[in-house]
């Protein structure tokens, strides 16, 4: 085959075929039916067709929206579980770091444990009130003696 | 015969359906094969070439007239085309290829002839538009522009292009 086989003028000729008096057929259709022509042209649009089609810009934009929100509330409660994890996370490695020193975990626990009431005592403790302890002292029948061993006993 | 002179002023004075049967008269047959020697089955071409004159017929009042109609038919039928051709490869249908050999009594091209179609189904729609455009209906590049909206330099690198590739497969194929 040599490279001026486009210029071959066979290959212009037309190797397609139609059906008999296919051109007839389409010049009748497209011409006699005048009528159908401009029923064609004056289809008119559906009420529901016209409001989905107004609608569709706004609708978009609030698809869009939701799907940003959605995207942003799941990369925030994705980051905080993170952050929680991490959290925990030290507080075992802290008491595995004291288990490795050779301390045994339950007095870890235990220590870690009495802290945590010492902090309770502490918020439970209330300072009394100067006055209160003045009426409690002028109160008749009080004895200063059986006061001091009590609190002692205490 | 008319002119795009009769044409308009048809439609200027409201003859609309005169208008459009005259270019039914004039361009179908030549928007067929326009349509045909891209889809190359009788069916789709007749599908398609009856989509290409319902736009026509809708969009006849609205046509300006700074361009030939012949050219704003083209442009309706390329585009039907292409919509095709798109629509065509997301069904996966079966290749074109195959379905011209399934089709042979609408087909009646010796085999040199037969081995250019192949040759030009292996291209791009778009180069395979360019090529059937200017070697078939040697439609000018100025028009071709007009019609695919594509620059005279690009229109003419893409069918040497083309017109290489074909070669190159024609060559193949008639080994």
């Amino acid at each position: 085959m040599s490279d001026k086989a486009l210029h071959n003028p066979h290959l212009k000729e037309n190797p397609f075929k139609v059906p008999d008096g296919y051109f007839e057929q389409i010049l009748a259709c497209w011409t006699v039916r005048e009528n159908i022509l401009e029923e064609i042209r004056e289809v008119p649009e559906r009420k529901g067709d016209r409001f989905i089609r107004l609608l569709k810009p706004q609708l978009q934009l609030a698809a869009a929206f939701l799907i940003l929100f959605g995207i942003g509330y799941a990369l925030v409660t994705i980051i905080g579980k993170n952050k929680e994890a991490v959290r925990e996370t030290e507080e075992l490695s802290f008491l595995s770091e004291w288990s490795f020193r050779g301390f045994d975990h339950r007095m870890v626990s235990e220590l870690v444990l009495e802290d945590f009431m010492e902090q309770q005592d502490h918020l439970d403790r209330i300072d009394p009130d100067i006055d209160d302890l003045v009426d409690y002292m002028n109160y008749p029948g009080f004895d200063p003696v059986d006061f001091h061993i009590e609190t002692n006993n205490k | 015969m008319s002119s795009d002179k009769e044409l308009y002023a048809w439609c200027e004075s409201g003859q609309y359906e005169r208008a459009f049967q005259e270019i039914v008269r004039l361009y179908s047959q030549r928007l067929y094969w326009h349509i045909r020697k891209m889809v190359l089955l009788h069916d789709d071409a007749d599908d398609i070439l009856q989509n290409t004159l319902l736009k026509a017929w809708t969009g006849l009042p609205a046509f300006r007239w700074k361009s030939q109609i012949f050219t704003w038919l083209y442009r309706i039928a390329t585009n039907e085309v292409l919509t095709f051709l798109k629509k065509s490869r997301s069904v996966k249908q079966l290749p074109l290829e195959d379905r011209l050999n399934a089709d042979p009594p609408l087909f009646n091209g010796d085999q040199i002839q037969k081995a250019l179609q192949k040759a030009i189904l292996r291209l791009p729609p778009k180069q395979r538009l360019v090529f059937n455009m200017r070697y078939f209906d040697e439609i000018r590049y100025e028009d071709m522009s007009r019609i695919l909206g594509t620059s005279v330099g690009a229109l003419k690198a893409s069918y040497h292009h083309a017109a290489a590739k074909v070669q190159e497969s024609l060559k193949e194929l008639l080994l």
